[in-house]
């Protein structure tokens, strides 16, 4: 009984690329590296976005800036500057992003910065698109869209593995609708189950999702109160 | 993704967001499922817990807490979901099979009390067992919560532990140690594998009966076989305390499975160890035989021949043989003492020593039928004997079969009633006891309770019901009755001892506090209860300590018991964490204001009493606590309209209507005032203090005769008091002064002097205070006798030498006006 008693032990958040990065010791493992790489790459987008549209630098411009960016930030070791109570990761990054922006020192960094490590594969950044306002806010606003994206993406992957397809369908057609508001109804005629199953569907995918997104955002997240705020200010 | 997109998107979230909430809420029987629903799809995406804190269905702090619990919840689910088993992902799917932290993975079983499922604990990352009741028959209940609670004591490596009591109002369960193995239902084991099963079930049922508990329904099915060999015995749905526990079924000998049951058992009589150790010899004897030890076309048959005591023949004849013959004896005498004896028999027995038992012949199991039926010395009348016992039997189960039709309709009646219950605390939770509905369904249920009575008057949880509609009735001197009558037919019956206890608590209804006023300021005291109440208390605190830990019951009573102490930090610490539960439990909340009051908190306290009162609790003592609560802060007018709500409930509590009167007259309503102490003089003792009192009041009004006839009268009362004397004379002084403002000269010169004159009384009272003099003096200047005047000034200062400052102008006075 004892553990029930104690309203059951909790588990230690499990290591994510964040907390596996903020652990003391080897600094300048190629592991560790890899990982911050990895991390930078889920994140590039936004912070790409938000140099090209809220800081107006054309297409070229961009792409360096934010490759100097995310390989300044590697040199200076910058997690020593970052309180994990403090915040989360992406609230980190904007702020970083907006001293990096404002500090003259970035053209000299330009020149002998870099390190050799690509963060990111460049293809297709001419195409991103966002609009152009203030900075933060398309940072956020990005950040939001691709973080979404990714877990729309990975749901599809996962229901579509599962020969879950249908299950997609509905919830494509339910939740991410385009234009006019659909109903139950019209969604169990497009796909030709019942009702009651769209609304079942629904409910698993919208669950699914909501785990996908939990994980992912756990990858950077600091905590779990860190994960929960996150998800709230994602879910809106 | 488009903004568009990311707006329907988040509106899906939230409308699951919403559900889980409800699913929340349901789980804490905050709300039923249809209501949920219905409530749910009344408000938009995302506002349904706002709705609720609207609705005063949640407070905003429950409504936080149950949000973040949610939340993680989710967090933590989805976060383990990789290192989850495959059947737990699949099954974490539907969310239907979700009860509290547990996932439902399959069942592993049906049995008569219910289903037992394969689950996953997804907070400690386990398998357990989850064990459902179906069906709602208290009888059933109880009897399914007791098994917990008595299996809940056990720790031994051979019993399935009980991790978990769950008490859901639709689905009780219990969460127990999952056995990844097979039960030994129908199996045939090589003799040795038997022997050791046996051996080692039979080690964990005699640690239970040190425990002092007896299983009483051993057989295969209830003994478990891990995959690692480890044995396990399981299902103490039947199991009794050894000692005392009452009957908790009307029709003993039914319970348990004919097939393995000892002789004592199929005759109703009582079960101790040596029961169990036949239960283990007939489950070696399936193990063995592949067959039950009974058998028979029906139940009656079984039973019949369970009641016989003949030993089932069996194939094989080695030691193994012998000792289920001696294991399953008919005489309980002539079984092993001990389950230890017979695991220690069948330890020898797999060593290959040799055995204690012996094998009996036939003249023995002759003398041993003589010796069972000694009336009856030969076969033939044995077989008789057998008939009539037969008859016998089947008496006894017709009767037996007549109670049970009775105890169906009873509990007909019983389950009919139990909505009702359940709206009554939800409406009481609303703050809804004033609603029409509320006595509606109070009636029901009174008269459910009747018909269930009429139907099985002497029905333990039949008597309950009546209880129970007592005690929501707050006629707690009947319900204290009521629930005494429960437990003279079952003491196990924890419920009612736990509503007794707190009915005996409840009865306690005068508020054990004084407010003492000193120097301007006011404190509040408290009043241990009086020894007339010690006997209720201790009744009710014996109530509490012999219900099993955890009863919700018990955690109230402990903290009512810290309040009675006078241990005022303990009650509201446990008060408060209690109440941030369950809500509706006015008394409570009343009790808890009594305590942050006496703790030194009023606004606490007066946000409990507020409670308190909302949930319907509006009888005198609470509106006096809120008063209280009110003037220890100086608020009188706030306490003088508690105390005015008190009163009308229970006008016969002269004590609060003195300390209204007095906030009143620190509010300066005199008439109000007037009014109070007209009641409190009305009947006697006469008291000076309201005398007084009333004459500062009439006093103040200007009826100065009438001020100074009850001064003169507190006087006469107490003719030692020197301030009855001191009233007097102010009261004169103060009609003086009104005379003299009419210009009636004569009568004031009256006054004055019959103020003098109780100054004179004053000090002959109490020559040593210098207060009398400083009266007098003051009454004599008034009346241009400046000498004498001055002399009282001067005898004043004598007395207390600082008074010179205060006097100095008075004392200038007189002399200027004596030169």
């Amino acid at each position: 009984m004892e553990e029930t008693a104690l309203g059951g032990q909790e588990r230690a958040f499990p290591t994510t690329l964040w907390s596996s990065i903020l652990k003391p010791g080897k600094p300048d493992s190629d592991e560790r590296r890899r990982t911050i790489e990895k991390l930078f790459s889920i994140y590039w987008k936004p912070v790409y976005c938000c140099v090209r549209f809220g800081w107006n630098k054309p297409v070229e411009d961009a792409k360096d800036v934010v490759q100097d960016f995310f390989a300044d930030l590697l040199d200076r070791d910058f997690l020593k500057d970052v309180d994990p109570a403090k915040g989360r990761f992406r609230s980190f990054l904007k702020a970083a992003l907006r001293n990096f922006m404002m500090n003259e020192k970035r053209d000299a960094a330009r020149l002998k910065r870099g390190g050799g490590a690509k963060i990111v594969p460049l293809d297709g950044v001419e195409h991103f698109q966002a609009a152009p306002g203030d900075p933060d806010q398309v940072f956020d606003a990005e950040w939001l869209r691709s973080v979404l994206a990714r877990a729309v993406d990975e749901l599809r992957s996962d229901l579509t593995k599962a020969g879950k397809e249908k299950v997609f369908r509905v919830f494509e057609l339910y939740d991410l609708a385009q234009g006019a508001e659909p109903t139950y109804g019209s969604v169990a005629k497009e796909t030709g189950i019942a009702e009651s199953d769209v609304r079942n569907h629904l409910h698993a995918a919208r669950g699914f999702l909501r785990r996908i997104l939990i994980r992912q955002i756990s990858e950077y997240a600091v905590d779990e109160r860190d994960v929960e705020e996150e998800i709230r200010w994602i879910l809106g | 993704m488009d903004p568009g997109m990311i707006l329907r998107l988040r509106r899906g979230q939230a409308e699951e967001r919403d559900r889980r909430l409800a699913e929340i809420l349901i789980e804490r029987g905050l709300l039923v499922p249809e209501e949920a629903r219905d409530l749910r799809h009344a408000c938009d995406p995302g506002t349904f817990g706002d709705m609720l804190v609207r609705m005063r269905r949640v407070s905003d702090e429950q409504l936080a807490r149950f949000e973040r619990e949610s939340g993680v919840r989710e967090v933590m689910a989805a976060l383990h979901d990789r290192e989850l088993p495959e059947e737990v992902r699949e099954a974490l799917q539907n969310t239907l099979a979700r009860v509290g932290k547990y996932v439902l993975v399959k069942v592993l079983g049906r049995g008569g009390m219910g289903e037992v499922w394969k689950g996953w604990d997804n907070q400690l990352h386990r398998w357990v067992a989850l064990k459902f009741l179906t069906g709602d028959h208290p009888e059933v209940l109880r009897r399914f919560l007791r098994e917990a609670d008595l299996a809940s004591q056990l720790s031994h490596p051979g019993i399935t532990r009980v991790y978990e009591i769950g008490v859901h109002p639709k689905r009780p369960f219990i969460a127990l140690e999952f056995v990844d193995g097979k039960s030994l239902e129908g199996g045939k084991l090589d003799r040795r594998r038997a022997a050791e099963i046996v051996r080692d079930a039979a080690r964990a049922v005699h640690y239970a009966h040190e425990k002092g508990v007896i299983h009483r329904d051993l057989k295969p099915a209830n003994v478990l076989e891990a995959r690692d060999g480890r044995v396990f015995v399981t299902d103490f749905g039947l199991a009794r305390p050894a000692s005392g526990g009452g009957s908790l079924t009307v029709s003993g000998a039914v319970l348990g499975t004919p097939h393995f049951m000892a002789p004592e058992q199929a005759l109703g009589r009582p079960a101790d160890a040596r029961t169990d150790v036949y239960g283990l010899g007939a489950t070696l004897y399936a193990l063995l035989e592949g067959r039950p030890p009974h058998e028979g076309t029906d139940s009656f048959e079984i039973i019949q021949r369970a009641s016989h005591g003949a030993t089932p023949p069996q194939t094989a004849h080695d030691d193994l043989s012998v000792i289920v013959r001696k294991a399953m004896e008919a005489e309980r005498r002539d079984r092993y003492e001990t389950a230890a004896a017979l695991a220690d028999e069948l330890e020898r027995f797999l060593r290959g020593d040799p055995i204690l038992a012996r094998p009996v012949g036939h003249f023995t199991r002759g003398m041993r039928v003589v010796r069972r039926h000694p009336a009856y010395a030969s076969t033939i009348v044995l077989l008789a004997a057998a008939v009539v016992a037969g008859i016998f039997l089947g008496n006894r189960l017709l009767r037996e079969r007549r109670d049970r039709t009775r105890i169906e309709e009873a509990n007909r009646e019983i389950d009919a009633a139990r909505p009702l219950l359940a709206q009554i605390d939800r409406m009481q939770e609303a703050g809804r006891a004033d609603d029409p509905a509320m006595e509606q369904a109070l009636s029901l249920l009174e008269s459910r309770a009747a018909s269930a009575l009429r139907i099985a008057s002497d029905y333990a949880p039949a008597i309950h019901l009546q209880g129970l509609s007592q005690f929501y009735r707050r006629r707690y001197r009947e319900a204290e009755a009521t629930f005494s009558r429960v437990l003279s037919r079952d003491p196990t019956y924890h419920d009612a001892r736990g509503r007794r206890g707190l009915a005996r608590f409840y009865l306690l209804s005068w508020v054990p506090l004084d407010f003492v006023q000193d120097e301007g300021s006011f404190r509040i005291r408290f009043v241990p209860y009086p020894s007339e109440d010690e006997e209720r208390i201790r009744g009710a605190e014996e109530d509490f300590r012999s219900l099993p830990a955890g009863h919700r019951d018990r955690e109230y009573g402990l903290a009512f018991m810290a309040f009675a102490r006078g241990d005022f930090e303990a009650a509201r610490t446990g008060l408060r964490r209690l109440l941030g539960e369950a809500s509706f439990r006015a008394e409570a909340w009343h009790f808890l204001a009594l305590a942050e009051l006496l703790a030194g908190d009023p606004d606490a306290s007066l946000r409990a009493s507020s409670r308190a009162i909302e949930l319907g609790l509006k009888d005198a003592p609470t509106h006096s606590a809120r008063a209280f609560g009110h003037a220890v802060q100086g608020r009188f007018d706030a306490a003088v309209e508690d105390a005015a709500a008190a009163l009308a409930r229970n006008p016969e509590w002269p004590q609060l209507r003195r300390l209204r009167a007095a906030w009143l007259i620190e509010l300066r309503r005199f008439e109000e005032a007037l009014r109070e102490y007209d009641v409190l003089l009305a009947r006697p003792p006469e008291r000076t203090d309201d005398l007084l009192n009333r004459s500062i009041a009439y006093s103040e009004l200007g009826h100065h005769e009438s001020a100074i006839r009850d001064a003169a009268r507190a006087v006469e009362i107490a003719p030692r008091d020197p301030w009855t004397y001191w009233r007097l004379g102010r009261n004169r002084i103060a009609a003086a002064q009104a005379l003299i403002k009419a210009r009636k000269t004569e009568p004031a010169l009256g006054e004055l002097r019959g103020a003098e004159a109780a100054f004179d009384g004053m000090i002959s009272c109490a020559p040593a205070e210098p207060e009398g003099y400083v009266q007098r003096g003051m009454a004599r200047m008034r009346m241009s006798r400046f000498e004498e005047a001055l002399a009282d000034f001067e005898k004043a200062v004598s007395l207390r030498a600082d008074l010179r400052e205060t006097l100095r102008g008075l004392m200038d006075t007189c002399r200027k006006n004596i030169r």
